[in-house]
This record gives structure tokens, C-alpha cells and sequence, in this order.
């Protein structure tokens, strides 16, 4: 275990902390995370709309579909919102104008879709693609957006005013080329020469986003984000920086079925699948190892238990991770690996089944793990049931191997 | 001495925050301390003297330090073991000794 640890750390860990601090993988991370609170937001309007007790759905559902205005315009429009913050951040990255970057990568993102001539209404834009199925798309027309404006930028390819105009409006005359460049090309493959890009962009990404949703799909990043802990670095937000699209676009249809009334959602493993049924307390499952430690005859255990609780409770567990520690701990990492990997096929076998519902309301991380997951399905008590298992099994899984490490401290404590 | 703590998400870094708080009351030391996300630390770093970065984002050192030495702050990585509930002592002593050697 030690030599496999040594292996993670030394071999594993660099590339993959490498590629997720790639310039255009982090605008992904940061432009997606930005419109979190949008999503957790506009999300919880779909419980409004179908509470969990029937007799008050009942009366709410003829009013059902105004509630569900904001939701509709917030994680309906989630590509849309996610193309700005994704081109602001690269183009910020690149120490370019972050605000022309998000504006022009909006413009590029808008510009594939096309505006539909609707009876008494006037045009309207097909809100379809504006959402997590477009998210892909998001992302491409951004990358292009802002690598347009850099090449232009960088080549010097841009009206310059002369000295003592003001900068706000020297700033609009630089980004006229590149709005130029962008709108011209997209407009000539998307109108003139009639590529669907949006749908092109979609096909070319969906089995990566159905093999997300399969238990390979699962099992892959659960086991990478803790041999990444194991190791010491925050492995959701390396795995995340590549995963997270496919999680938001498995939740964008679960969610848009759930408001379409549907019963039986069509996806198993958007991210608070994760969140809520595997990584209970934080990565690892270590709310369990935490409740161990309450009950720990070594003093420092103990100890670090008590400090370790509440956050826990709220799915931090930086504390346990450096304080126990359980990094690079060949005997604690073994359950921290192995705990999660067994309550994901658990999970994904009682959702496969229909034993519990389906997640598809994105609830902000930090809430205790029965909460999270009674709201992430709507409000299914089966899923509270599934996440006192979890941990009831992780609890015997770090048992055995808590013993032994508690043994060990022990041990040192009585020598000094 | 402004200290800025910066991690992944700000979260966990506010559980260290406390423990340095309550070391330097301790000490009688006039210490502030803030926590930051990776996102905001840009915007954060120019007010602080020195910056420690939590172990499980060492793998973003290289972005952190580059930002911060702009404007001539001295970063540190902060040990595993001292980031945790129990470990104020031993950053409030790192935050010093790498204010000394600026």
C-alpha cells in the first residue's frame, strides 16, 4: 500500500493536476462554477412546483408552470450563462479584456442558434439548445471567441485610438475586429453554408455524456478523486474540471423530465448522485471515520473527532484528511478508496432499480448528506434511507482498519 | 501581519482561519487573517503580506505564486499536518518566518 501510495503521488498525481490546470479546462471549471448559484437557485423551483407531499402538489400544480419561470430562465439558459463566465475566465487568462472575451463569447454562442419567426410573437430564439444540452456547445464557441480575439490581439490586428481618448471608449473600437471576424465566419458556416453547429457539437459529445451516466461512468471518476485525496490534493476539482459538463448536462435532463412531470428520470449520475449518496461528509465517505473517531480511545482521535464533527456534517474534511491524516496513510486510505467505490454500485444498482429516485435538483454541497439528498430528489425519504446505509456500510468498512490505526496511536501516545 | 489563506474552494480554509485566530489572541499577536477561494484570491492577494496555500491545492503553487509576487507578496505552502483544527501555532510561525526572509 505504501509503494501504491508513493505511485499515486509521484506518478499519477502530477499529470492529472497538470492537465486540469490547462488554461482552457480551468475557464471551464471557473465559467461552469460561476453560474452555480443560478442552478441551485433556480433548480429549487422545481420542488416548489412538485412538492414531495401529494396533497399540496395537488393544489400547486395548476400554478406549476409560472413557478417555474425562474427556473425555466436560469438552469434553461444554463449554456448561455456558463459561455460568458467561460469566455470571461480565458480571456482573462490570456491578460486579455475579460469583459470583451465573456461578451464575445456569448455573441459566438448565440450566433449558432437561429431565431424563429413565431406568429403575433415575433422572433423568438428555441430556448432547446440554450440550456445543458448546449453546454458543450458553450464551451466550443467560447474557446473560438476568445482565440479569435487573441489571435487578432496578439497580431495587433485592431483599430487603435489615438492617446487621450478615454479607455472605455478606446476599449469598444478594439473589440469592433474580432466582433467582426466572429460574427462574419460564424455567419457564413452556420447561415450561408447551413451547419447546424449547436447540433453537430451535441452529437460529437453525446456518448462521452452517455458513458458518464453508465457505472464505468461512475466508478472511474469516484476512484480517481480518491486516489487524488489519498495523495493530498482536492481531487473533485481536478476530475471535475473535465467531469463537471457531463454531470450538468446528465442534471439539465433530468431536470427538464422532472419539470415535464415525468416519473421515471432518465439519468442516474449527474453530480449529486456524488455529492449526496457516495461522498457523505466529504471525498472518502468520512463522515463515518469521523463518528469512529468520537468513540476513540486515543486521546488525539478523540480529539480530533470532536473538531472534525460539524464539519463533517457539512461535507468538509480537510481536517480529517491532513489530521488523521489520511493522506499518504497506508492504512486509512485503503477504506477511503474502497468504501466509496462500494456505495456508488450500491446506489447505482437502488437507482437502476427504481428503488430511489433519480437526483435532478442541485442543492448547495455544504448541507448534511440526508438533507442534500432528500432535496437532490425531490423529496424521496428513500433516498434518506439509502444515504443512513451508505454510511452505516462505510462505517464497517473503516472499522477494521480504524482499529488498527487507533491501535498504532495509541501506542505512541502511552510512549511520550 | 494580514495573512491570506487560500484554498479550492474558501471552505476549509475557514476552519484553519479559526485556529490561527485563536492562537494569535492567544499570543496576544496583532494578526488578520482571511480565507480565499481560488477565484477570489486574484482580486484579494494585494492586500495581504504574506500568502499560504493549502496542501491540497499545491498543484495550483505556480498560479498563486506568480499573482502574489506582482505585487511582492511571499507565498508558503502550507504543511498537511498544520492544516487542520490544531494547527494555528505552526502557520502563524511559517506566516512569520517568511515575512523575515522577504
Amino acid at each position: 500500500m505504501e509503494f501504491f501510495l508513493k505511485w499515486v503521488e509521484e506518478k499519477l498525481m502530477p499529470p492529472m493536476a497538470k492537465l486540469a490546470e490547462q488554461r482552457h479546462l480551468r475557464a471551464v471549471r471557473d465559467g461552469i462554477v460561476a453560474t452555480l448559484p443560478l442552478i441551485i437557485v433556480g433548480s429549487f423551483f422545481l420542488i416548489v412546483a412538485s412538492p414531495p407531499i401529494p396533497a399540496l402538489a395537488e393544489k400547486i400544480q395548476p400554478y406549476a408552470s409560472q413557478i417555474l419561470i425562474p427556473f425555466r430562465l436560469s438552469v434553461g439558459l444554463m449554456a448561455l450563462y456558463a459561455a460568458h463566465g467561460i469566455g470571461y475566465s480565458l480571456a482573462k487568462s490570456y491578460n486579455l479584456d475579460p469583459v470583451a472575451g465573456g461578451l464575445l463569447a456569448l455573441a459566438s454562442f448565440i450566433m449558432i442558434t437561429l431565431p424563429q419567426n413565431v406568429e403575433k410573437i415575433g422572433f423568438v430564439l428555441p430556448m432547446g439548445g440554450l440550456g445543458g444540452a448546449g453546454l458543450f456547445a458553450a464551451i466550443i464557441m467560447a474557446f473560438f471567441a476568445v482565440e479569435v480575439l487573441r489571435f487578432l490581439t496578439v497580431r495587433k490586428i485592431t483599430i487603435k485610438m489615438p492617446e487621450g481618448v478615454p479607455e472605455s471608449v478606446a476599449r469598444s473600437f478594439e473589440a469592433l475586429i474580432p466582433a467582426a471576424a466572429i460574427m462574419v465566419i460564424i455567419y457564413i458556416v452556420r447561415v450561408m453554408l447551413n451547419i447546424n453547429i449547436q447540433e453537430l457539437i451535441m452529437n460529437l459529445f453525446k456518448p462521452l455524456v452517455t458513458a458518464g451516466d453508465s457505472l464505468i461512468g461512475v466508478l472511474v471518476p469516484v476512484i480517481l478523486i480518491t486516489l487524488l485525496w489519498s495523495a493530498g490534493i482536492h481531487g473533485v476539482s481536478v476530475v471535475g474540471s473535465i467531469a463537471r459538463p457531463i454531470w450538468m448536462a446528465l442534471l439539465d435532463e433530468n431536470t427538464q423530465a422532472a419539470a415535464a412531470g415525468a416519473k421515471i428520470l432518465p439519468h442516474i449520475a449527474p453530480e449529486p448522485f456524488f455529492q449526496w449518496f457516495i461522498w457523505i461528509g466529504g471525498s472518502g465517505a468520512t463522515l463515518s471515520l469521523v463518528l469512529l473517531m468520537l468513540t476513540s480511545k486515543s486521546r488525539y482521535l478523540k480529539n480530533l473527532g470532536k473538531a472534525s464533527l460539524l464539519p463533517g456534517v457539512c461535507n468538509i474534511n480537510e481536517p480529517v484528511i491532513f489530521g488523521a491524516p489520511i493522506m499518504l496513510n497506508p492504512i486509512l486510505a485503503i477504506p477511503f478508496i474502497i468504501g466509496p467505490v462500494i456505495t456508488a454500485v450500491i446506489s447505482y444498482i437502488a437507482m437502476v432499480f427504481n428503488l430511489v429516485g433519480r437526483p435532478y435538483v442541485l442543492a448547495p454541497w455544504t448541507l448534511p448528506a440526508p438533507i442534500g439528498a432528500y432535496l437532490a430528489t425531490g423529496g424521496d425519504w428513500r433516498a434518506v434511507v439509502l444515504v443512513l446505509v451508505n454510511i452505516a456500510l462505510t462505517t464497517i468498512i473503516y472499522y477494521p482498519f480504524f482499529k488498527v490505526y487507533e491501535r498504532k496511536m495509541m501506542e505512541e501516545e502511552t510512549e511520550s | 501581519m494580514k495573512i491570506l489563506l487560500v484554498c479550492s474552494g474558501g471552505m476549509s480554509t475557514s476552519i484553519v482561519l479559526k485556529a490561527v485566530e485563536k492562537k494569535a489572541a492567544e499570543l496576544k499577536e496583532d494578526v488578520y487573517v482571511e480565507a480565499a477561494s481560488t477565484t477570489q484570491f486574484e482580486e484579494r492577494v494585494k492586500d495581504f503580506d504574506v500568502v499560504l496555500i493549502a496542501p491540497q491545492v499545491r498543484h495550483r503553487k505556480q498560479f498563486f505564486e506568480e499573482i502574489a509576487s506582482k505585487h511582492g507578496i511571499p507565498t508558503g505552502l502550507i504543511e498537511p499536518q498544520a492544516y487542520g483544527p490544531f494547527g494555528g501555532e505552526k502557520i502563524l510561525r511559517q506566516a512569520k518566518k517568511l515575512l523575515e526572509e522577504v
